[in-house]
């Protein structure tokens, strides 16, 4: 696996997946280059450079801002969850390569990407929906492992309600949802609660918490400058 | 020497003018901050500009009232004056004041914010001011176009930013030799691989008449707001594109003529 990792350790796993990535000193200048991967283009950028300058890939959020902010996840078996019972799932969710540059604390991405075009869907209604970016993936009880471009994250489910509920369906609030990595490079989103009101209706709210234990915290690009939401209520069923 | 005369006999209400203006100002100006600061999370910029303006008007002209009050000049016959000009002006003005007061209904009624891009009439781009008398928008080749309040309020117009997904669809026509099947899959396909095309609604195409060359096929996908223009600009070459990869045709106008046996 790639993440928390420099970006010279990790050019051949990405070359096997046809992204070229290059790290070239020209001067006070360290050229950063990028071939392949979604978003489209070559990526060309001049970092300024004394030589303290580390090139660390950490995970991201696949998301284009300006498209979407919430991820939702496509249960591929659904999860029937019974009355008033409490379910604790594991779930995959996207992961993109965020290229930063840093220096002591201070970081800064310059390039992120993944291996496909990101795509997204609406949940709920044209009216009132919100447009997601979407991922079918697989439920487990157990804790899989993380893979390339696709991170692992826990789902606590509860079911308030007196009936069973079919669960296929979790929208993610993903802006600024922590992510971590663990010591094989491996990523990891921000656990979630799900509290099932009733067949129809949900509520998503971040733990602030990492699905398991001995996780290191990865930085944020949009920390600072847009605000953590951490909640989303699923009113157009789940 | 008359002026200084003049000045002699009136600088304690001219002085008393200057400063009850100078007042005025500093209020205004502070009261200008105060609403700026409580109001601009939660209403809109150019709201809070117009009733920023709006209230630095209105301290201005009561300060005069009251300057000129205290500078000793009757007042009642400048109000009544004042009053008579305002009919004659209102009349006159009937359009600056229904431009006025739709300016502040829409302000109120916030149907669309800056950088919206909106339809008005034959005009079509983004709105880069709300005022209380226009709205000024940029249109897509750059001409900046004033429109009047009272023309944005009484007519209707489309907001094209306030929707979260639009629906982009395009007609194309196929011979009638051709799989109708294969060639609305051919194009689903080709319109899944689009990043900018929604996963759901999926992109549906279906056979929607028997026209004279072909079988027309309409195709419609689903994008987000802010990819819209993408959506539209590309549809019809991506349609031109899986048609062809598919080994569709696209007909030309064709007649069957048939000559009478002689």
């Amino acid at each position: 696996m790639i993440y928390g990792k420099e970006v010279r350790r990790i050019t051949d796993k990405l070359g096997e997946q046809g992204i070229q990535l290059s790290l070239d000193g020209s001067g006070a200048f360290t050229i950063y280059r990028r071939k392949g991967g979604f978003p489209e283009g070559d990526v060309e950028k001049f970092i300024e450079d004394s030589g303290d300058v580390e090139f660390i890939v950490y995970p991201i959020h696949p998301i284009q801002v300006e498209v979407s902010t919430h991820l939702m996840i496509r249960l591929i078996e659904p999860l029937i969850v019974a009355p008033r019972s409490n379910l604790k799932v594991y779930v995959r969710a996207p992961i993109g390569a965020g290229i930063y540059a840093t220096e002591g604390k201070s970081h800064k991405l310059i390039d992120f990407f993944g291996p496909a075009p990101f795509k997204y869907a609406l949940y709920g209604t044209p009216a009132s929906g919100t447009v997601c970016r979407f991922h079918r993936t697989e439920a487990s009880s157990g804790v899989p492992q993380p893979k390339l471009w696709e991170a692992v994250t826990m789902v606590s489910m509860e079911n308030t309600s007196g009936e069973f509920v079919e669960v296929r369906n979790i929208v993610y609030p993903l802006l600024n949802a922590d992510i971590y990595v663990d010591g094989d490079g491996g990523a990891y989103v921000e656990a979630a609660h799900l509290l099932i009101e009733n067949r129809g209706v949900g509520r998503v709210t971040l733990k602030n918490e990492a699905p398991l234990s001995g996780l290191r915290k990865c930085p944020q690009p949009f920390a600072g400058t847009l605000e953590k939401v951490g909640r989303f209520l699923m009113e157009f069923g789940l | 020497m008359y002026i200084i005369e003049w000045l002699q006999v009136y600088w304690i209400p001219i002085l008393s003018f200057i400063i009850a203006i100078l007042v005025a100002l500093l209020i205004s100006e502070a009261l200008e901050k105060a609403i700026r600061r409580t109001l601009i999370k939660r209403l809109s910029v150019p709201a809070v500009e117009n009733l920023v303006k709006v209230t630095r008007y209105t301290i201005i002209t009561l300060a005069i009232i009251i300057a000129l009050a205290s500078a000793g000049v009757n007042i009642t016959g400048v109000l009544v004056a004042g009053g008579i000009v305002g009919i004659v002006i209102g009349f006159a003005a009937q359009t600056s004041v229904s431009n006025i007061i739709s300016g502040i209904l829409l302000l109120l009624e916030k149907p669309f914010k800056l950088g919206d891009f909106i339809h008005v009439g034959d005009i079509i781009g983004a709105v880069v001011e709300i005022g209380i008398l226009s709205t000024t928008i940029v249109t897509w080749d750059g001409v900046k176009v004033r429109i009047p309040s009272s023309e944005l309020f009484n007519s209707s117009f489309r907001n094209y930013s306030a929707s979260k997904v639009r629906l982009v669809s395009v007609d194309v026509q196929i011979s009638y030799s051709d799989d109708i099947g294969k060639a609305v899959n051919a194009i689903r396909s080709k319109l899944r691989e689009q990043w900018y095309i929604l996963e759901e609604p999926e992109p549906t195409g279906f056979a929607k008449e028997f026209a004279s060359d072909g079988v027309t096929l309409e195709i419609r996908a689903w994008t987000s707001g802010t990819t819209w223009f993408m959506l539209y600009s590309n549809l019809s070459r991506l349609v031109k594109e899986a048609l062809d990869e598919a080994g569709v045709e696209i007909p030309f106008p064709q007649r069957v003529v048939r000559f009478a046996k002689s």
